[in-house]
């Protein structure tokens, strides 16, 4: 089945929370982008497990990690994601995980734009 | 001349070697103390003029979120520890008393709402600030952890501003020269003198 087209994340609103201290994105981002796969990982494995205190648990993590970046799709459906949890109703979010995944993909993108627009600046 | 509350490795390996000397030269410049040696002559000859670096313990089990924090911090002038869940935060309150703790609440391990009892449980730890910081903001939460003896709150994301102004609020305020990147006035007097 074909996923619906996400579109992308913007680097420049990236870059917002960085704009005083643009020199710490480059390591952030990197701690970033090795957490977010197992963290991708580990939510599906809540969901298989049909756990929903872990999931809601992991959801909520993702949901403030992208916060710093200003990545308001990836918020917005990790904070589903929670709320399903939460509410131990975990029927049909496959699709959600699945779409957080690929915000997510876009955000590690957006993520090195930004960077290499900040090499360029600094 | 004033001391220089700064972490000098790691602004060294923030910068790279060639914006770090530039950065060196110009606090060197503006008469602030720049090498170990000059900061331990300073501190032996002027007792009273160096006031403690106040520390703070972040304690948040999103690394790249605790690095963020840590640099803001280091780049003010405060000295910061990192503790990746609630059991290694309460292993460091039970060896060292911070100025302040940021506290994330949803923690592996003991929980920040956990960590916020223990510092609280202890007359000498009760001193210290505590700012949870998290991105679930229901009344009820926020009652609990003011009630539980939390001195204020930051949702998430944290920007960098709010959060120093509410350090500054709640009396952790920072002490180094101005000329190195800082903004707190009063050092940048004491750097000219």
């Amino acid at each position: 089945m074909d996923q619906p087209e996400l579109a992308e994340c913007d680097p420049t609103k990236v870059l917002e929370n960085f704009e005083d201290c643009p020199e710490i994105l480059g390591p952030v981002a990197k701690l970033f982008r090795e957490a977010y796969v197992p963290d991708m990982q580990a939510l599906r494995r809540a969901l298989e497990n049909r756990d929903s205190v872990n999931f809601a648990f992991i959801a909520h993590k993702i949901k403030g990690s992208a916060s710093y970046f200003r990545a308001d799709h990836v918020t917005h459906i990790a904070g589903q994601l929670e709320e399903r949890g939460q509410r131990k109703d975990l029927n049909g979010v496959h699709a959600m995980v699945e779409e957080l995944n690929r915000a997510l993909n876009s955000l590690s993108r957006a993520l090195k734009q930004a960077e290499e627009r900040l090499e360029v600046r600094l | 001349m004033i001391t220089v509350a700064v972490d000098w490795q790691y602004r060294r390996a923030m910068l790279g070697p060639q914006a770090f000397a530039v950065h060196q030269c110009i606090a060197q410049k503006a008469g602030c103390c720049v090498t170990d040696r000059q900061k331990r002559d300073h501190v032996r000859e002027n007792p009273l003029s160096n006031p403690p670096t106040p520390s703070i313990l972040v304690v948040e089990d999103e690394r790249h979120i605790a690095r963020f924090l840590e640099f803001v911090l280091h780049k003010e002038g405060y000295t910061v520890e990192s503790a990746f869940d609630g059991d290694e935060a309460v292993q460091r309150l039970q060896s060292h008393t911070y100025s302040a703790v940021l506290l994330d609440l949803g923690l592996p391990g003991r929980s920040g709402q956990e960590v916020l009892r223990y510092l609280r449980s202890s007359e000498e730890r009760d001193k210290t600030v505590v700012i949870v910081l998290t991105a679930k903001f229901s009344g009820d939460v926020l009652h609990e952890v003011l009630a539980a003896g939390a001195n204020a709150h930051c949702p998430k994301p944290v920007a960098p501003s709010t959060l120093l102004r509410k350090l500054k609020e709640l009396g952790v305020a920072n002490g180094y020269c101005a000329a190195t990147g800082g903004t707190n006035p009063t050092i940048l007097e004491e750097c000219r003198l």
